[in-house]
């Protein structure tokens, strides 16, 4: 087995980054070197949200790695609260600071009088871990600062696995509101995509509904000290999924689903594709590739190969979740051999021999489309070319819709020269 | 694409670069670390790859190119520290690393790159690289950011300045190839084009009989590195190290377009002004002189000159009495290029906001000055502003009879909005700035253009809030950008101490 | 590019979506027709053909007219069927309107003669309004309503455009009574209904018609692009029915990406379509700061058209499906807005062009195709 490997995911700073980021009152102090800093300004920077980037560097120089940088650190809180006053500020503890012993716990708890927003601070070496583990480690710490309730509000969920950084996903979550609102529950907060009092509030719930995976440690501390039972929900690509994904919940909350909704839905999305059926015809059995997080990558796959009838042949697990192993079992034969966290190298020779037509990824994915000749749907973090302002959604039943015009396009538009090239 | 009555090309390739191009980086709220520059350069190279010596966050992250975001740099592997690593050291990682990326990629040369556990671990990268490097088929060269001090931008200036020291004039018989009499080499940082940029200088280079020996960076490939100690002369856009370097090892002299180093000796404002007419004669005047060609190439400027100007005269005929308002500072399109251009320069805006966590009162004085004595020199005389609000600056603009201001368009809307026509400069530095006799041409076609666009517009822009002394950010931009420079300041060698009004920033979320 | 009389008048009768038109042509003005048509609506084929052949041009298609009705009258259940008489016919002298008098079908019947020839497509689409309507019946009038004019069933996101608008004009206190033409056969019979007609590009001639002998007042409005665009266009409504509404319209959308907004202020473009053109061009460099270098109606010489592109600085073309190739050869992308666009489809109806919400859709559309031009995207 190769040694060098050419990551598909990020480290742990990543990770805790977009949680804590999606506290939308939160500043995030990146406790680094500069370029850890400029990494996590470009990655936001280049996203849909461009006039809410909340993420400062502490300052740290060259000559700190010999002084230290805690000075630097207390700076950085104090400035947070004094710029920006912020519900929550966190301060991330990156490989130069980390190795050289900063005690950024410390500095924090020396400055917690000082400062009335919360202060939270987590280790973020880069050697320390891929992006996942930072990002359910950063959601876990969350519940240090949530408020028990006596008597939780019935029909009110959390939504834990949201990432506002991934491509459409306003547009997702409004659209599960919706479902969910049509059925009678509420969203009570959603981790991480709430403002930190929303944050405080999540025990004000009956139920976590864990998407895809993503943030169950969140699920389970929150299971243990607030008493909150949680499930775990397919994310919510197409019509089967999404109905799955409306019933899971209904029922654990003890309600009956409303079929006849149900049916109106599907019936839209009917229409919507009869609408562009002899393409759906066209495309039917059209070998993909499918790349992304394992939250969200194996129900896109299945839902691929159910219900649009196209053949997964290659998929690649960028960047774990505690269930993906088992996920890899529950295929139901959609897809073929997984790749967890594969080296890029091999993986784009895998997908370079296995004939694709079309690849759901990355940005990082265009290159090899280009060189491949399929075209890329951006479907994955990181998305740094593409950007979602509307509320159009891929989830969800007018997802569905959404995504089937996005894939047919992104066939159709194609110069039949430049392919034949 | 479009070919002017100038000759000048525009094409969606400007849009595109043009799309990423707004981001407030590069020592405004953020700078790119050391490894980000590695790789622009390891990226130039063609058949160069690199190796980051550390945790995947380093080859992930950095995959986001922050000198040119439209295009990643797909191919980073590293040798995956874990924490086990950084206890024990990773030196046998990288050994192994090493071969691996050569057996793999079967580069020409590999590019070890150092990142923050691997330096403060102390793994002995020297050694390791020196070790292995006989094994494997292809030059092996590391950089730590360690060897050029506090030139900028470091992580490009490191990596280039590794190549030259362990490969290109390393005493093992290369830096003393046979030379390539009578020729130069023309270097340009990698972001700038230069396949584009350089064919004019060239040409003209050619007609005083001074040969190209190479041109970087431009489909460059290893050997083509080896060559360029086969020059008498490094022809470069600023400073480099590398060039230094090659100088000391192996004679081959250096000449840097913007003559900083020159500048701070004789304080000549004109030596930051390569470009136009009588900027471009002085630079092809002293590569002549290094190169003991001068009596050559008076005759050749002065015909090139005099077949250029022939045509400006009749291209810039509707320019005469256009009145624009220009940006000064240390960059942007140069005052005597307007001198060309025929244009009178009515107002000079300089912005120092930016400038003042680095660079001290005098320094920001001098710059301001500079650009005043450069207009008096090309005879404008023009009204200065400094860090105008967009308030005061749409007054003087209205006041003059401006017709057009040179805007960025992060900030041009403010003024369409008002109904003042603009240039955005950007598209032209990027894309037709240089050292020639043909750019002032271009510049007045692509100044006709702008005469021709609407006078007032609407923008949804305009809807935006903006800073009102930066007033190319949000306001929130503006704290970051505060911040960032506050947050690291006062750091050993750094001659300004930040003092930030934090009273004074507008605070807070909507909750 | 123009596709003449034909198509226009196709295109207005295809709009009566309970409708079945029989095109009086040979098979290929069928095709042509309907193929533009399908694109997004596979499964609205209503639409049949006289197969006229050789023997018809030489011995006349009066006969095959006469089956064809005949047929289609028992094929489809329809109320009204629609004979649109194309060049052919036209040329031979085929007397349709005695062929339609001939026959007696369940199905009202009604024709309209189209030549392609005789007339550019808006032509086709005027007349075949004012034919159809003879159909419209007196209705009381409904305060505060309104009639659109000038769509076509196979518009690029009429669906998600009509929807966009009605929400808009109902937010104002307007609802929209009939929408032409792309309504069944009973709302296009109640367009009378309304307080004003708003006629959007074409359709004027109804409206004009519809002024004279109903008293029924008609408002001309560029197509609702942009914020600004779109808010003079629910003014002037609101202010002619008198419900005094200001339009309100949110900006985060955009704040959210003013970095690229601000680097493509000044991108060259041009811009070329039918009456739509006119609207996004203004949207464009009003609105987004562009500069429209050329911009073209669809009955403009092309090729002057496409000379004028090469030769300018444009780095994004606005158009149709019809511009693929100029892109292409420019390399340079192409954003589909306008009639007609046959590979590009639209089945999500909440992400229109016109309107506010459309203005953020279009605007995250052309920084899109900026920023992931390239490769296979493009």
């Amino acid at each position: 087995m190769s040694l060098i490997y050419d990551p598909p995911q990020d480290c742990k700073l990543v990770g805790a980054m977009r949680a804590i980021h999606g506290v939308r009152d939160s500043i995030t102090i990146i406790h680094a070197r500069p370029g850890c800093h400029c990494g996590m300004i470009l990655l936001k920077a280049l996203g849909s949200n461009q006039n809410d980037v909340r993420v400062i560097s502490s300052g740290f120089r060259a000559h700190d790695t010999v002084y230290g940088a805690e000075k630097r650190l207390s700076a950085a809180i104090q400035l947070s609260h004094e710029y920006f006053e912020p519900g929550l500020i966190a301060a991330l503890n990156c490989s130069a600071p980390a190795i050289m012993g900063d005690d950024i716990e410390g500095v924090a708890s020396s400055m917690e009088e000082k400062i009335p927003a919360a202060l939270m601070t987590m280790e973020t070496g880069g050697y320390e871990g891929p992006a996942w583990i930072g990002y359910e480690e950063a959601l876990a710490k969350l519940t240090d600062y949530m408020i028990p309730v006596e008597r939780p509000s019935a029909d009110r969920i959390n939504l834990i696995g949201i990432k506002t950084d991934d491509i459409n996903a306003g547009g997702d979550l409004t659209e599960i509101r919706r479902i969910l609102k049509d059925h009678g529950i509420e969203v009570n907060t959603v981790l991480a995509d709430a403002s930190f009092d929303e944050i405080k509030n999540s025990p004000d719930a009956s139920l976590n509904v864990v998407l895809g995976g993503d943030g169950l440690e969140c699920a389970k501390v929150m299971r243990e000290r607030f008493d909150i039972p949680y499930i775990i929900t397919p994310y919510p690509f197409g019509v089967k999924k999404t109905t799955e994904f409306v019933e899971l919940v209904a029922n654990r909350l003890g309600r009956k689903v409303d079929s006849e909704l149900i049916e109106r839905e599907v019936k839209l999305v009917k229409d919507g594709i009869e609408r562009v059926c002899m393409f759906l015809q066209g495309i039917y059995d059209m070998p993909v590739a499918v790349i992304g997080e394992s939250g969200r990558a194996f129900d896109l796959a299945e839902f691929l190969s159910d219900e649009l009838g196209l053949n997964v042949c290659f998929l690649a697990i960028s960047s774990k979740n505690h269930l993906t192993s088992n996920r890899i079992e529950d295929g139901n034969g959609h897809f073929g051999d997984v790749f967890i966290e594969p080296d890029r190298f091999e993986m784009n020779d895998l997908i370079k021999g296995a004939g694709v037509s079309m690849i759901f990824g990355s940005t990082f994915e265009k290159h090899l489309s280009s060189e491949i000749g399929a075209p890329l749907i951006r479907v994955s973090y990181p998305v740094i070319d593409e950007v979602s302002i509307t509320d159009a959604p891929y989830a969800g039943f007018r997802g569905t819709l959404h995504l089937c015009e996005t894939i047919i396009n992104a066939v159709i538009t194609q110069n039949i020269e430049e392919i034949e090239e | 694409m479009a070919d002017n009555e100038s000759g000048s090309r525009s094409s969606f390739l400007t849009s595109f670069v043009k799309a990423y191009g707004t981001l407030p980086l590069h020592g405004i709220t953020a700078i790119p670390g050391k490894i980000s520059g590695a790789l622009m350069l390891t990226d130039a190279i063609e058949d160069a790859v690199p190796l980051i010596h550390g945790p995947v966050g380093c080859a992930f992250q950095r995959k986001v190119n922050p000198f040119k975001p439209h295009s990643p740099f797909y191919t980073t592997p590293c040798t995956n520290l874990n924490d086990t690593d950084v206890v024990y050291g990773g030196e046998e990682k990288l050994e192994q690393g090493i071969k691996e990326t050569y057996q793999r990629y079967h580069p020409n040369l590999i590019m070890v790159i150092t990142t923050c556990p691997s330096d403060l671990i102390g793994d002995d990268v020297e050694a390791v690289t020196r070790d292995v490097s006989s094994e494997v088929g292809c030059d092996v060269v590391y950089s730590t950011g360690d060897f050029v001090g506090r030139s900028k931008p470091v992580g490009y200036q490191d990596a280039f300045y590794a190549i030259t020291d362990q490969m290109l004039c390393n005493g093992d018989g290369n830096g003393d190839p046979e030379r390539n009499e009578g020729s130069v080499n023309i270097v340009t940082f990698p972001i700038h084009g230069a396949g584009i940029k350089v064919a004019e200088m060239a040409s003209v280079l050619g007609d005083m009989e001074i040969g190209v020996n190479k041109v970087c960076f431009d489909h460059t490939r290893v050997e083509d590195l080896y060559d360029l100690p086969k020059a008498d002369l490094n022809i470069t856009d600023f400073p480099m190290q590398w060039a230094k370097l090659m100088d000391e090892r192996s004679d081959v002299g250096c000449y840097e377009i913007l003559g900083w180093g020159r500048y701070s000796e004789e304080k000549d404002p004109e030596l930051l002004s390569p470009y136009g007419i009588g900027g471009s004669s002085r630079v092809f005047r002293e590569i002549a002189e290094m190169m003991g060609k001068d009596g050559k190439a008076e005759e050749v400027i002065r015909r090139r000159r005099k077949e250029a100007e022939e045509r400006l005269s009749k291209v810039r005929k509707d320019l005469k009495g256009v009145k624009i308002a220009a940006l000064g500072g240390l960059h942007g399109v140069g005052l005597n290029l307007f001198k060309d251009a025929g244009v009178d320069v009515s107002v000079l805006i300089c912005r120092t906001q930016i400038m003042e966590s680095r660079l001290t009162e005098e320094a920001i004085k001098e710059i301001v000055d500079m650009n005043m004595n450069l207009a008096e020199i090309c005879g404008f005389d023009p009204e200065a502003l400094v860090n105008p609000t967009i308030e005061e600056e749409i007054k003087v603009i209205k006041r003059s009879g401006t017709d057009l201001v040179i805007a960025p368009s992060t900030s041009a809307h403010l003024y369409n909005r008002e109904g003042v026509r603009t240039f955005d400069p950007t598209s032209f530095m990027i894309h037709h700035q240089r050292v020639g006799f043909e750019c002032p041409i271009e510049l007045c076609q692509m100044l006709k253009d702008a005469l021709k666009t609407p006078q007032r517009r609407t923008p949804l822009l305009s809807m935006l809030e903006h800073d009102s002394q930066m007033h190319n950010m949000t306001p929130h931009w503006a704290k970051l950008s505060l911040a960032f420079n506050l947050l690291r300041s006062d750091a050993i060698g750094d001659r300004v101490k930040v003092d930030a009004d934090i009273g004074g920033a507008e605070g807070g979320f909507d909750r | 590019m123009d596709g003449g009389k034909f198509f226009g008048a196709f295109r207005a009768s295809s709009g009566i979506t309970d409708a079945v038109v029989l095109n009086h042509v040979p098979v290929g003005c069928n095709w042509g027709a309907a193929i533009f048509k399908t694109t997004s609506n596979q499964f609205d084929m209503r639409h049949a053909c006289t197969v006229m052949h050789e023997r018809e041009i030489v011995f006349g298609g009066e006969d095959a007219l006469r089956e064809a009705l005949i047929r289609a009258d028992e094929l489809y259940d329809t109320p009204l069927l629609l004979v649109i008489a194309g060049d052919a016919p036209s040329i031979i002298g085929d007397d349709v309107e005695a062929v339609v008098n001939s026959v007696t079908l369940d199905a009202e019947v009604m024709w309209m003669e189209a030549a392609g020839f005789k007339g550019s497509m808006m032509d086709g689409y005027e007349e075949a309004l004012l034919r159809l309507a003879g159909l419209m019946k007196e209705s009381e009038t409904i305060q505060g309503s309104v009639n659109l004019i000038g769509f076509s069933p196979d518009d690029f996101k009429v669906d998600a455009d009509v929807k966009e608008i009605k929400q808009l004009l109902l937010d104002a206190g307007v609802e929209v009574n009939t929408v032409i033409s792309k309504c069944s056969l009973e709302e296009f019979r109640r367009a009378p209904a309304a307080e004003l007609n708003v006629v959007l590009g074409q359709g004027t001639l109804l409206a004009e018609q519809m002024k004279k002998e109903l008293g029924l007042p008609y408002l001309k409005m560029d197509y609702p692009y942009g914020l600004d665009g779109t808010a003079h266009f629910v003014n002037a409504i609101s202010e002619e029915l008198g419900t005094g509404h200001e339009p309100e319209f949110d900006i985060e959308p955009f704040k959210r990406v003013y970095l690229y907004l601000h680097e493509l202020y000044g991108t060259p473009v041009s811009v070329i379509g039918d009456f739509h053109a006119e609207a996004m061009a203004n949207f464009l460099d009003g609105e987004l700061g562009f500069n429209v270098e050329v911009s073209a109606r669809n009955e403009d010489d092309y090729f002057a058209f496409e000379e004028e592109v090469r030769n300018s600085n444009t780095t994004i073309l606005f158009g149709s499906s019809f511009e693929q190739n100029i892109a292409e050869t420019l390399n340079i992308p192409l954003i589909r807005f306008c009639y007609p666009v046959f590979d590009n489809v639209c089945v999500y109806d909440d992400a229109p062009y016109a309107g506010f919400r459309g203005a953020v859709c279009l605007t995250e559309a052309i920084i899109n195709t900026v920023m992931s031009y390239g490769g296979m995207n493009k």
